[in-house]
């Protein structure tokens, strides 16, 4: 074109060049899939039932993944088919699926593209449920496409850097430890025996003891029962429930919540009106759960007895993690030993002990990562 | 052409199909005593008078306006230059494809429609960002181009998906960490994602059911009543979008970091060392490769038979059927040394894009390879005892990586491969020629087997 007469010497500052980087567009890559809209419509039907839209959306990327991943599997001349996924198991919660004797954990991670997943607790189980393999997936939920990225082998989990365990039990690793492309994942799958794995003890190396207050002074429950806190439970900013109230929708006290789970246990464990008890605050150890402790006396025996009732549950609007572990225990041996499986339907775990007033009790409880939370003992002494 | 003349050359369409500057005289003889004027800064100075001026909306509003959309023409053009200059040779496209999707303006003083310069006029608010970029950003997110760009491998996340796929606590760090916001910034955030997720997420999962349009679109006004009753929509609808924009440039500094766990990139193979002298345990390894060599030729034709029998039963159930042009792909790029851009016109595909997804080769060799292995184990069973372990499977692995893939890196780098070639030449085109001698009996058509 013909240049103006007129010569300009602006340089027009605001007008700077497009960057590469401004183009955050993802190109299509060998082991992307689009799914086609039954896949699609499965995931949608699969997410529908959940109420809290966090979760929802939560499995709903997590059952495209997994329609990404039997589509990515199938699109190979391998034949490798993954065991039964149906829509209860991503319903409650569950991202490890099984091929060809392999348990393979599938984190979906959304348009975001964040440097950093979280793998759930259950698939860090220290049963032998853990899986052998994390694989990661790109879910463009907008284009029904899910990109396999690559995975994450289990004895290769705390090669990047030594990982420290979140409140739940589940780890947050770097994308960067994810080193196994999705070739040598197939690779993996097909020619390695799952025997050969190790094991997940390299898994939990960051196991540690939390100690809600020092452990050298009883906690004395005797004063509980006349409405007050004992120093020690008082020290550790333990607060005295109010009296039990009937349970009402929606979010709910502690004191709610407790009445709520001792209705539950009314059949089998029956629990005074006279019993009393306060509930530490574990939230700030930075765990969302609620440990309730109650205790009441006994006077049917010829000795008058005393009895501890411990229930551990979720804060609101969260879970408790599969492989949490309540134990209780006197000088000698653990009376009470109670695991959350992951078929569980139990929401809580409780425990209950009755001793005369000379004996103490010691509770703990272990999370799914192998830290464990050690309770002051629990005595009975009502004398002021 | 200097940036000031951009205020009155407008971009337009031509009937071929490019983007041709076109001067508009009516702006350039009003704009020209202003130029004259030595004003220091005069460029933002002129951006600021001609916006003042449209935004007073009297006078010479029109002209004002029509000088502005001159200049956002060229920000548009700019995009679609750059977008077909970073990804049209691999993914098929000229900026020529793109122009029609975006230059709809044809200069009229008052346009008969409502052209894509003026809706990014508009929606313009000056205190928060300037006219270029934000021409550039809504070009970027204009609806037709990304669908295009889709069309050829190309995903661009809308802002909603973005801010569907963030948690609230990803959201706090990253403007802990990233941005280094305020608690109050991070708190009023964390308040607005979560308000968002709780209308916009549930009505998306009601909305696809059956419904074919997937792309997310901007949140309705009643959405945004319902995320945000004491707002004014407008605003509400800036504030997501600024939100969605700080984790937009999160993602991209992640992307730009490290975007995905493993490299895709090519190997360097002058940098991969022979196996025999790398290993630590040299013995073990040359033992190995010894006794795998006698087996290697006869169980690799098996494995590549059974892969490619296999991708054929697949690609055959396609509608259309796509078995025929995958053997001539593979004969084609393995045994003629076709290069993949050379390959789409003959495959009947669009691009090199559509190749690759074909041809699939980088999957084909781990699968030649994996079913290679077993079979390879057995045979040679007591040499392979040492390389069972994950850690040694990995190792045994790249090394026949190596072994499989040099033939093939090299056809697809002729002028790089004599640099390339390492010492061991009996095992290198074992691959492309073991294909190549399996593949004659897959070819349906006798001109390209007689080729």
């Amino acid at each position: 074109m013909s240049r103006s007469s007129h010569t300009v010497t602006m340089m027009i500052s605001m007008s700077t060049p497009v960057s590469p980087q401004d183009f955050d567009i993802a190109p299509w890559r060998p082991n992307t899939v689009t799914l086609p809209e039954t896949a699609v419509q499965w995931a949608l039907q699969t997410c529908q039932p959940i109420p809290d839209p966090a979760q929802q959306w939560q499995i709903f990327l997590q059952a495209l993944a997994l329609q990404g991943f039997q589509q990515w599997l199938a699109a190979g001349t391998l034949e490798l088919p993954l065991s039964d996924a149906g829509q209860q198991q991503l319903e409650a919660g569950m991202t490890t699926y099984q091929v060809e004797g392999f348990r393979l954990c599938l984190v979906a991670q959304g348009s975001l593209s964040d440097d950093r997943v979280t793998l759930p607790a259950a698939s860090l189980a220290a049963t032998n449920a853990h899986a052998h393999f994390w694989v990661l997936l790109e879910v463009q939920e907008e284009v029904n496409q899910v990109t396999v990225l690559g995975s994450l082998r289990c004895d290769r989990i705390t090669a990047a850097q030594p990982l420290r365990p979140n409140a739940e039990g589940s780890y947050t690793v770097p994308i960067a430890a994810f080193d196994t492309a999705p070739e040598e994942l197939l690779l993996y799958l097909s020619c390695l025996d799952p025997a050969q794995l190790a094991a997940p003890s390299l898994v939990r190396p960051a196991a540690e003891d939390i100690h809600p207050g020092a452990t050298d002074r009883p906690i004395n429950v005797g004063r509980w029962l006349q409405d007050q806190l004992d120093a020690m439970a008082a020290s550790l900013a333990w607060t005295l429930l109010p009296p039990l109230v009937p349970t009402t929708a929606g979010l709910r006290s502690p004191s709610e919540t407790l009445t709520a789970m001792l209705e539950e246990l009314e059949p089998t464990l029956p629990v005074p009106e006279t019993a009393e008890g306060p509930t530490p605050d574990l939230q700030r150890f930075g765990l969302p759960f609620r440990l309730y402790a109650l205790t009441w006396t006994l006077f049917e025996s010829a000795t008058p007895e005393w009895s501890l009732l411990l229930l551990l549950g979720p804060v609101d609007g969260r879970q408790l993690p599969a492989g949490i572990r309540l134990m209780l225990q006197d000088q000698h041996t653990i009376l009470v030993d109670q695991t959350l499986s992951t078929d569980a339907d139990a929401t809580y775990l409780y425990g209950q002990v009755i001793g005369t007033w000379e004996e103490e009790f010691m509770a703990t409880v272990q999370l799914p990562s192998g830290s464990t939370l050690t309770f002051p003992p629990f005595v009975f002494n009502p004398a002021p | 052409m200097d940036t000031a003349s951009q205020y009155w050359h407008l971009i337009r369409l031509t009937g071929a199909g490019d983007g041709h500057s076109h001067m508009v005289p009516q702006v350039k003889t009003w704009l020209q005593p202003w130029l004259a004027d030595d004003i220091k800064d005069a460029e933002t100075t002129l951006q600021q008078r001609l916006i003042t001026i449209w935004q007073a909306n009297h006078g010479q509003a029109d002209l004002a306006q029509l000088s502005l959309r001159c200049f956002i023409s060229h920000q548009i053009r700019d995009v679609c230059l750059q977008l077909a200059q970073r990804f049209g040779p691999t993914h098929g496209f000229s900026a020529r494809d793109l122009f029609p999707l975006v230059l709809d303006d044809d200069g009229q003083l008052q346009p008969n429609h409502r052209p894509f310069t003026l809706e990014i006029l508009d929606t313009y608010d000056p205190t928060q960002a300037n006219l270029g970029a934000w021409a550039r950003r809504l070009t970027q997110h204009h609806r037709d181009l990304n669908q295009a760009l889709l069309e050829q491998g190309l995903y661009r996340a809308s802002d909603w998906a973005i801010l569907n796929d963030t948690s609230v606590k990803q959201l706090q760090r990253i403007l802990q960490d990233y941005h280094h916001c305020s608690d109050h910034e991070i708190s009023r955030a964390s308040r607005l994602l979560q308000q968002y997720h709780q209308v916009y997420r549930r009505d998306r999962i009601r909305n696809r059911q059956g419904s074919a349009n997937t792309r997310c679109q901007p949140p309705s006004r009643e959405q945004l009543q319902r995320i945000e009753p004491a707002m004014a929509p407008r605003s509400l609808l800036h504030r997501l979008k600024t939100l969605a924009s700080q984790l937009r440039a999160y993602r991209i500094h992640v992307r730009s970091g490290h975007p995905i766990p493993y490299s895709d990139a090519a190997v360097d193979w002058t940098q991969v060392a022979d196996p025999r002298q790398s290993c630590p345990n040299d013995d073990d390894q040359a033992a190995f490769l010894a006794a795998y060599r006698q087996a290697l030729e006869q169980d690799l034709d098996a494995a590549i038979a059974d892969s490619i029998t296999t991708a054929i039963t697949q690609l055959r159930q396609r509608r259309p059927p796509k078995d025929d042009p995958y053997v001539e792909g593979l004969y084609l790029f393995h045994c003629q040394g076709m290069a993949m851009g050379q390959l789409a016109p003959r495959l009947g595909l669009s691009g090199q894009v559509q190749v690759n997804r074909l041809l699939q080769l980088k999957r084909l060799r781990a699968e030649v390879r994996h079913r290679l292995i077993p079979s390879l184990c057995q045979t040679v069973y007591q040499a392979a005892q040492p390389y069972v372990s994950a850690a040694q499977l990995q190792q045994l692995n790249q090394t026949l990586e190596q072994l499989l893939t040099q033939e093939v890196d090299q056809l697809l780098d002729e002028a790089r491969s004599e640099a390339q070639i390492p010492k061991d030449r009996t095992a290198q085109s074992l691959f492309a020629r073991r294909l190549c001698h399996v593949i004659h009996r897959f070819l349906s058509s006798p001109e390209t087997a007689l080729e």
